[in-house]
């Protein structure tokens, strides 16, 4: 039931008194860390991002979740592009030998192809992924709710049983 | 700052830690115990294992090694042992151990409780290059075809029929061939002599030349048309004289060729019998057969356990091309990605002992009989083509009472061929009993109370040279008590006043080829003995060989040459008498010829004085 815990915390996150930034930080460090194929030093400071800082933790841990199954679809995408950084980019063939050759390098694993198209591809989704979020956040607290509740459709599939699940989840903390 | 979630994380590091503090230890020894009896194939235990995270050191007070033809003893016993590992290879997962120190080793302690790991271990013998293998194989080789010295068996008749298949002798086979040979060489001859031809050729020549009607002829102008026809003829039978003269030296070549391999026949047979002797073990006694014969096995079984020993580091140190060769091209394991490898400025091989420091004693317990080790041991690693070094060790090894051992050994792994060398220097040291080749001659075993031994070992890839010598004073021999004969006696007799004993034993080779050189001072003086008695019996045993091979190749000889001699005689017959007629012919057309030429000559003559004298009476 935890996941259904994550669920409802995400869900009140939106309407909640955290700012649009918290959340849409806490999503995209969230969805970073999922992209990323295995426990890496990079993944476990990302992790930490979320713990110490000031950010929502129920977006991070949704979006871990949502990017992670997403990853499943994308990885050999990722494949493709972390094969063509780390060598078809001759310029940065010297600061990938310096890096390999640092102690702390093997926990990174980023001379894996996998894990590097991950990375980089996560740190560039980043802005699209927190700007997005933000703009949904600040859409939904402002009228996307009401709206969205008027209309005749979401009226007729508020009677549904599917929907009051979804408000016994949404409510499942308190409301 | 979420000061609750540092919270969260601090109480779970402290707690994992504190967990890891605790249980370290233990999962460690298990982890040890585990990796060691896969390489041990017997149980290992290790008594209160102990790493500091701090200091990267590890130590345990006891390690027990069982030995696993032996379960309930141990192979070996350390006391403390002590290590620091390099912390910086670790992010590499290399495990680089600095120095390691292991104090009071043994070995053939007992356990307290059986030592066998009950699953079968599948670990075959070391001889990971077939090194030991191929040169166990040739040298036995050599060891049996060493030549008997049975008395009695020598005197006995030999059974040569079930030694060699005489149809199947190089001889025998090759009076066969002549035999095909004689019969299609009479065929031929015969068929390109067809001695009617001649005499039709001859008698057509006879016709010409009577057809000519010489005798009857007056004048010179049919004369001189005579002698042109009869020039015709000449040229004719000139040319049947060459014929049948090449054709006769032919033919006189052609069994000239046969009774010189005749006569090589011989030759082979001469080889059969050696061969012949050579499997009834009929060789004459060489004097450096006497070591080979005294020492030759127990040489071996030191050679081989040398061999075995460097097959046994070769396994365990691989060379580069092995290391490099199990290497698989990486393939691209889909969503796993695939890891791509920089130049590394650091050689860290999987895993290293920079040095070993040890120090050890055999037969625990009573120090009497026991043997305190001391060496050191430096660069064991497991790919030493990466860490570009080789192995090297040096054992001292002393026993109370002055016995001194020292084994030097360089293990040399780098590059694809490996290069692996030892010495060892054994000072005072009490052979013991060495059991000896059996024998009914030959001593069964000798005893040396002291005695010096210098080795070399030199093993490149294939190749082995290996150099023993031995030099053991107050020597006996213990033989045979039922040998009585003569040989045993003098071997006794020889051997029993020996006090010293110096053998060289010097194995090369390479591949397949490896040969055993052996001389000792007793070569010289028992050999000379021995070899005079020997070569008398051993004379009448091959000389059984060579006369029954000799009866037996015999029969065949004496058919082919008489073959020979009679299509010879038959064909040289026939061609002599074609070759007389033919002759003949032509002595009697080149003498017609003559006279013909001496008419015309006369006539001639005649002309020239009727000429002549009607010339005179004109001018008269």
């Amino acid at each position: 039931m935890l996941w259904l815990k994550f669920l409802s915390k995400f869900v009140k996150a939106f309407r909640s008194g955290e700012k649009p930034w918290q959340i849409a930080a806490g999503f995209g460090v969230g969805f970073i860390i999922g992209l990323l194929p295995t426990l890496t030093l990079q993944g476990v400071l990302l992790f930490c991002l979320l713990i110490f800082f000031n950010i929502n933790m129920a977006a991070g841990t949704m979006a871990w979740i949502l990017s992670n199954m997403l990853a499943y679809f994308l990885d050999p995408i990722f494949h493709d592009i972390g094969f063509y950084i780390l060598t078809g980019i001759p310029a940065l063939k010297g600061i990938w030998t310096s890096l390999y050759n640092l102690p702390l390098a093997p926990l990174t694993r980023f001379n894996n192809t996998v894990v590097m198209g991950s990375f980089v591809s996560g740190l560039i989704l980043f802005f699209p992924v927190f700007w997005g979020m933000k703009k949904l956040v600040v859409a939904y607290r402002e009228d996307l709710e009401k709206r969205i509740n008027k209309l005749k459709i979401v009226q007729f599939i508020k009677g549904s049983k599917v929907v009051q699940l979804y408000f016994n989840i949404r409510d499942f903390g308190g409301k | 700052m979420r000061k609750k979630g540092i919270i969260y994380i601090l109480v779970i590091l402290l707690l994992w830690a504190a967990f890891a503090y605790l249980l370290r230890d233990s999962m460690l020894e298990g982890l040890v115990e585990k990796s060691l009896q896969v390489v041990a194939g017997a149980r290992v235990e290790v008594d209160n294992f102990h790493f500091s995270l701090l200091n990267m050191e590890c130590s345990w007070s006891r390690l027990q090694i069982a030995n696993k033809n032996n379960p309930w003893y141990n192979i070996i016993e350390t006391g403390r042992t002590s290590f620091d590992v390099e912390t910086r290879p670790l992010f590499w997962r290399k495990i680089i151990i600095r120095e390691m120190a292991v104090e009071n080793a043994m070995s053939g302690t007992k356990r307290t409780t059986d030592g066998r790991i009950r699953k079968p271990s599948d670990e075959k013998k070391a001889d990971g290059d077939g090194l030991v293998t191929r040169a166990k194989q040739a040298l036995e080789e050599q060891l049996g075809e060493l030549p008997v010295f049975d008395l009695k068996g020598l005197s006995k008749k030999i059974n040569v029929d079930s030694l060699v298949d005489i149809d199947k002798l190089a001889s025998v086979q090759g009076y066969e061939q002549l035999k095909v040979n004689a019969d299609s060489s009479l065929d031929y001859w015969k068929s390109e002599l067809q001695p009617d031809v001649y005499e039709k050729r001859v008698s057509e020549l006879e016709q010409k030349v009577k057809s000519l009607k010489i005798d009857g002829v007056k004048d010179l102008t049919t004369l001189t048309n005579s002698l042109k026809n009869l020039n015709d003829i000449y040229t004719e039978v000139t040319s049947l004289k060459k014929e049948v003269n090449t054709k006769y030296s032919s033919v006189k070549t052609t069994y000239d060729t046969l009774q010189t391999q005749l006569k090589n026949m011989r030759q082979r047979l001469n080889q059969d019998i050696e061969q012949a002797q050579k499997l009834a073990k009929l060789q004459s006694i060489d004097i450096k057969d006497v070591s080979m014969l005294l020492f030759g096995e127990p040489a071996v079984a030191q050679f081989e356990k040398i061999m075995e020993y460097v097959s046994l580091a070769r396994k365990y140190l691989p060379t580069a091309q092995k290391v490099t060769g199990k290497k698989k091209e990486e393939k691209t394991p889909r969503y796993r990605g695939q890891d791509i490898h920089f130049p590394f400025r650091y050689r860290y091989p999987e895993f290293l002992i920079k040095k070993i420091k040890f120090s050890a004693a055999t037969a625990a317990g009573d120090t009497s009989k026991a043997y305190f080790l001391a060496g050191n041991l430096n660069g064991l690693t497991s790919q030493p083509a990466v860490f570009n070094n080789p192995t090297r060790f040096d054992v001292g090894v002393e026993k109370i009472g002055g016995r001194q051992y020292s084994i030097l050994g360089v293990l040399d792994h780098i590059t694809d061929e490996a290069r692996d060398s030892l010495w060892l220097n054994a000072n005072n040291v009490a052979l013991g009993k060495i059991k000896l080749k059996e024998s009914k001659y030959f001593p069964k075993s000798v005893t040396a109370n002291e005695g010096d031994i210098v080795l070399s070992g030199f093993f490149i890839d294939n190749a082995v040279k290996m150099n023993a010598d031995l030099d053991a004073s107050s020597v006996k021999f213990a033989f045979n008590e039922n040998a009585n004969d003569q040989v045993s006696r003098i071997v006794k007799d020889v051997l029993s006043g020996l006090t010293t004993l110096n053998v060289n034993a010097k194995l090369t080779g390479k591949t397949k080829d490896y040969n055993l050189a052996m001389k000792s001072n007793v070569d010289g003086v028992l050999g000379t003995r021995i070899k005079g008695i020997l070569d008398k019996n051993l004379q009448d045993a091959r000389q059984q060989v060579d006369s029954y091979i000799r009866n037996q190749v015999d029969e065949k000889r004496a058919d082919v040459e008489n073959l020979i001699e009679k299509n010879k005689q038959t064909v040289m017959t026939e061609f002599e008498n074609a070759r007389e007629k033919v002759l003949e012919k032509y002595d009697e057309i080149e003498k017609k010829k003559k006279e013909l030429e001496q008419r015309i000559e006369e006539e001639k003559e005649k002309l020239k004085n009727k000429g002549v004298d009607a010339l005179k009476n004109l001018l008269n």
